[in-house]
């Protein structure tokens, strides 16, 4: 449905992706734990590496969790919702992760 | 946001101020007078004799629009259930602050939203409106329930660093209230949060939430609120518009984006603006600083200076003088 306006009516999205260059916003979702009370959204180069990400963008954040450790939590992975497995040398870009992509994980 | 004059008295002078507004006012305001802030209470009580005027209007233009065309039923049907979400999210800060915010409590949020909305606007006003062909709001079933609070409280203790006031862990006789007024909820999703977050601060720390929280496109709150019916599962949903994703909270953010996706397409969203770097630069410093925020309006309670202004103000040597000087000319 569409807006219903006496003229036109566009205006561009403030948060599309040109506006942030190389880099795209990304949001992370730990499902079924609710230590961290929202989802997380942050901005990563699309070209960045799996571990890249993992290790330099999220594990950060999740330090705050004391339960947290990144050797031993297993964690299986889902972008927009469809599994994905990454070895880790793959960009964000060829692992699906697109501009407000949601990244989620469970314990596996 | 809304499209028009009639639209916005809808929006204000109905779903806002004559559905939900007394959710604010009576338990605010007995709230501020329970614990002793009369400077609120008098804005309030002011404040209270102007919505009622609003709400008289309110009440009077939703009538006179249905009983002008059978043509509006359903055109103020949808407003209605646009704004009634919007106005139940926003109020989302007041059932954190009824529950959590108050040295003395007045009353649940849960038996506030009884009393206030399921009894009086469901209950009484709702069943004189169906004459006109009008129903209760969509999405009003997920209004309803033990969750709202504890969410949105636990999510302000730990973005607290810039929140713009200070927070704490409620303590034995608080989270022993908390149990009683929410019996299905508390002990089972939110003490064991609250313990854990206990231990680190017995351990010398504080959790805050080093980051930056997704936000919903429509209410832009984070993105804290759970799938109806499951306290454990954060609620996603999202909508592609013209090649592009946005992201919402709930079905009833979802229907209002999608009804209208022009308008919420241009949200400032502040994670997003920060995050292009509109906000003062890229550390959490620099964007308190660019919101004007100063060190301690923001963090823990205990040790700061709202803690310590609170012991002063409550010994009693303190208490206010019998009359203040008056002041010439008044």
């Amino acid at each position: 449905m569409a807006v219903r306006a006496i003229g036109e009516y566009t205006f561009p999205s403030r948060s599309r992706q040109e506006l942030y260059g190389d880099d795209q916003l990304v949001h992370v979702w730990w499902k079924g734990d609710l230590w961290f009370a929202a989802t997380a959204c942050f901005r990563a180069p699309k070209a960045m590496s799996w571990n890249d990400f993992l290790a330099n963008v999220v594990y950060p954040l999740w330090s705050c969790d004391p339960d947290f450790d990144a050797e031993t939590t297993k964690l299986s992975w889902a972008v927009d919702e469809t599994p994905i497995a990454p070895s880790g040398e793959e960009s964000l870009e060829s692992l699906g992760v697109g501009h407000k992509s949601l990244i989620s994980c469970q314990a596996a | 946001m809304s499209a028009g004059p009639f639209e916005f008295m809808i929006a204000i002078g109905f779903s806002f101020e004559y559905l939900l507004a007394n959710l604010l006012f009576v338990p605010f305001m007995s709230g501020a007078s329970f614990n002793g802030d009369l400077p609120t209470m008098t804005f309030g009580f002011s404040a209270q004799s102007d919505e009622s005027r609003h709400m008289t209007f309110g009440l009077e233009a939703i009538k006179f629009l249905l009983e002008q065309d059978p043509d509006n039923v359903p055109i103020v049907q949808e407003w209605i259930d646009k704004w009634f979400w919007r106005g139940y999210r926003l109020l989302a800060l007041v059932s954190q602050m009824l529950d959590y915010m108050l040295p003395r409590k007045v009353m649940s949020w849960k038996e506030s939203f009884e009393l206030y909305f399921e009894q009086q606007m469901l209950g009484g006003l709702f069943p004189d409106l169906e004459y006109y062909g009008i129903k209760p709001p969509r999405h009003v079933q997920h209004a309803i329930g033990e969750i709202l609070s504890h969410q949105v409280y636990w999510t302000l203790y730990q973005f607290s660093f810039a929140a713009a006031f200070n927070t704490t862990i409620p303590d034995a006789e608080h989270q022993q209230w908390l149990a009683e007024q929410y019996p299905e909820s508390f002990e089972t999703h939110y003490k064991p949060l609250w313990d854990k977050a206990r231990t680190l601060v017995d351990n010398g720390d504080r959790f805050f939430y080093l980051g930056l929280p997704q936000l919903c496109q429509v209410c832009q709150i984070p993105m804290l609120f759970t799938e109806p019916g499951d306290p454990t599962t954060l609620c996603q949903r999202h909508s592609i518009y013209e090649g592009e994703r946005y992201v919402m909270c709930s079905d009833g953010c979802k229907w209002i984006f999608d009804r209208e996706p022009e308008k919420y397409v241009q949200a400032w969203l502040p994670v997003h603006q920060i995050y292009q770097g509109n906000c003062g630069g890229p550390t959490v410093p620099d964007v308190l600083a660019w919101y004007q925020l100063e060190p301690g309006d923001s963090g823990e309670y205990v040790g700061s200076q709202e803690a310590q202004d609170w012991v002063t103000w409550h010994t009693p040597s303190h208490a206010p003088q019998a009359s203040p000087t008056p002041v010439a000319g008044n």
